[in-house]
């Protein structure tokens, strides 16, 4: 097994409130930064009608960018057609991006969808966007227990901001 | 041999020093890959583009043929049902896919996890893409979604430290149950 070293998602697994509260709309953190009117602070890259694209503020890797609804359900056959189609092709210009501007070899592209699939926040779906690079689980997090991770997460908001 | 003991034992080391670095990571068993890994990168075709152009859709486990995709089971599966969303077309990129082609995509995507917690009895699932060599794709010339259902303990003690894993190999019934819904769904 290959295994992507995220240290500082310490953090966020510490944070016990956030997983356990998060059922209610109220608590998720999803809604809250959604009404919140401070994209920047949020890391939100772009509203669309019905989605939002957003960096993941605790990100396995550089560039890793969120696809995640309104509506507040933990299923996607829950969600209108409409906003299920924007969806697929928010997640379609987030993986030509991830090739072409920010020059990923690869990119992941995924959703835990329930607690016993992953996922951190299940009461409200969210799609994974992961660029990949060549040897991003090399020797370094394998073996050194360090993983290099070249971006300012600021930096990357202000790049990806464009190309959307 | 040496050679070859060497090998397995660095692997092994680099194993266990993966495994002390990082514990929260879950580990679903997989041996029946173990052919299929044996097998990885061998084609001289694309095994996707020969199921899809042969007619012999129970033989491949073809569940479903969508206007741009078929939904089959993935003979070498992560999870009982797992199940892959494959685009007729031979390409590799997402953004290759029409809008036409990615609003079928996500109805589809939307059905299949239905059928994970209704016909399979899922708790959960995973849907993925690997896209690319560097991101972990084995087939990475021809798009393929995952859904990987997925059941609660499914990576409990029996097979993280029992190096075991309960799997109901049938194929033909993962295959006949999901055909059911399916069909009955669209």
């Amino acid at each position: 097994m290959k295994i992507l070293y995220v240290p500082w998602r310490k953090k966020y697994a510490q944070d016990v409130n956030i997983k356990n509260e998060c059922a209610e709309k109220k608590n998720c953190p999803f809604c809250t930064a959604f009404a919140d009117n401070n994209d920047a602070k949020n890391y939100i890259i772009k509203r669309y009608n019905h989605n939002v694209l957003i960096l993941n503020l605790y990100p396995y890797n550089a560039g890793h960018m969120m696809v995640i609804p309104y509506t507040h359900t933990s299923n996607i056959h829950e969600l209108s057609p409409e906003a299920r189609a924007e969806m697929v092709e928010i997640m379609s210009q987030a993986s030509q991006v991830a090739q072409e501007k920010l020059g990923a070899h690869g990119v992941n592209i995924g959703m835990n969808l329930g607690k016993e699939a992953g996922a951190g926040i299940p009461s409200h779906i969210h799609l994974h966007v992961l660029p990949r690079w060549k040897g991003d689980t090399n020797f370094m997090p394998l073996l050194a227990n360090t993983k290099t991770i070249s971006f300012d997460l600021n930096e990357i908001y202000a790049d990806l901001k464009k190309y959307f | 041999m040496k050679l070859k003991i060497a090998f397995y034992s660095f692997f092994i080391l680099l194993h266990c020093t993966a495994n002390l670095i990082e514990k929260d990571v879950q580990i679903l068993r997989t041996p029946a890959r173990a052919n299929y890994d044996k097998q990885k990168g061998q084609y001289t075709s694309c095994p996707f583009c020969q199921e899809i152009n042969d007619d012999n859709d129970g033989q491949h486990y073809i569940i479903h043929r969508a206007q741009s995709f078929i939904i089959m089971l993935n003979l070498y599966p992560y999870a009982p049902g797992h199940m892959l969303i494959i685009p007729l077309r031979h390409i590799g990129n997402l953004y290759d896919l029409t809008d036409n082609e990615l609003h079928e995509l996500a109805e589809l995507m939307a059905l299949v996890s239905k059928a994970c917690t209704q016909a399979l009895c899922a708790d959960a699932c995973n849907i993925g893409l690997n896209l690319g060599k560097d991101a972990g794709a084995s087939i990475p010339e021809h798009l393929h979604v995952h859904v990987v259902p997925r059941k609660h303990g499914d990576t409990g003690f029996i097979s993280v430290i029992g190096n075991a894993q309960v799997v109901d190999p049938n194929l033909k019934m993962m295959y006949s149950v999901l055909k059911k819904y399916i069909e009955g769904a669209i």
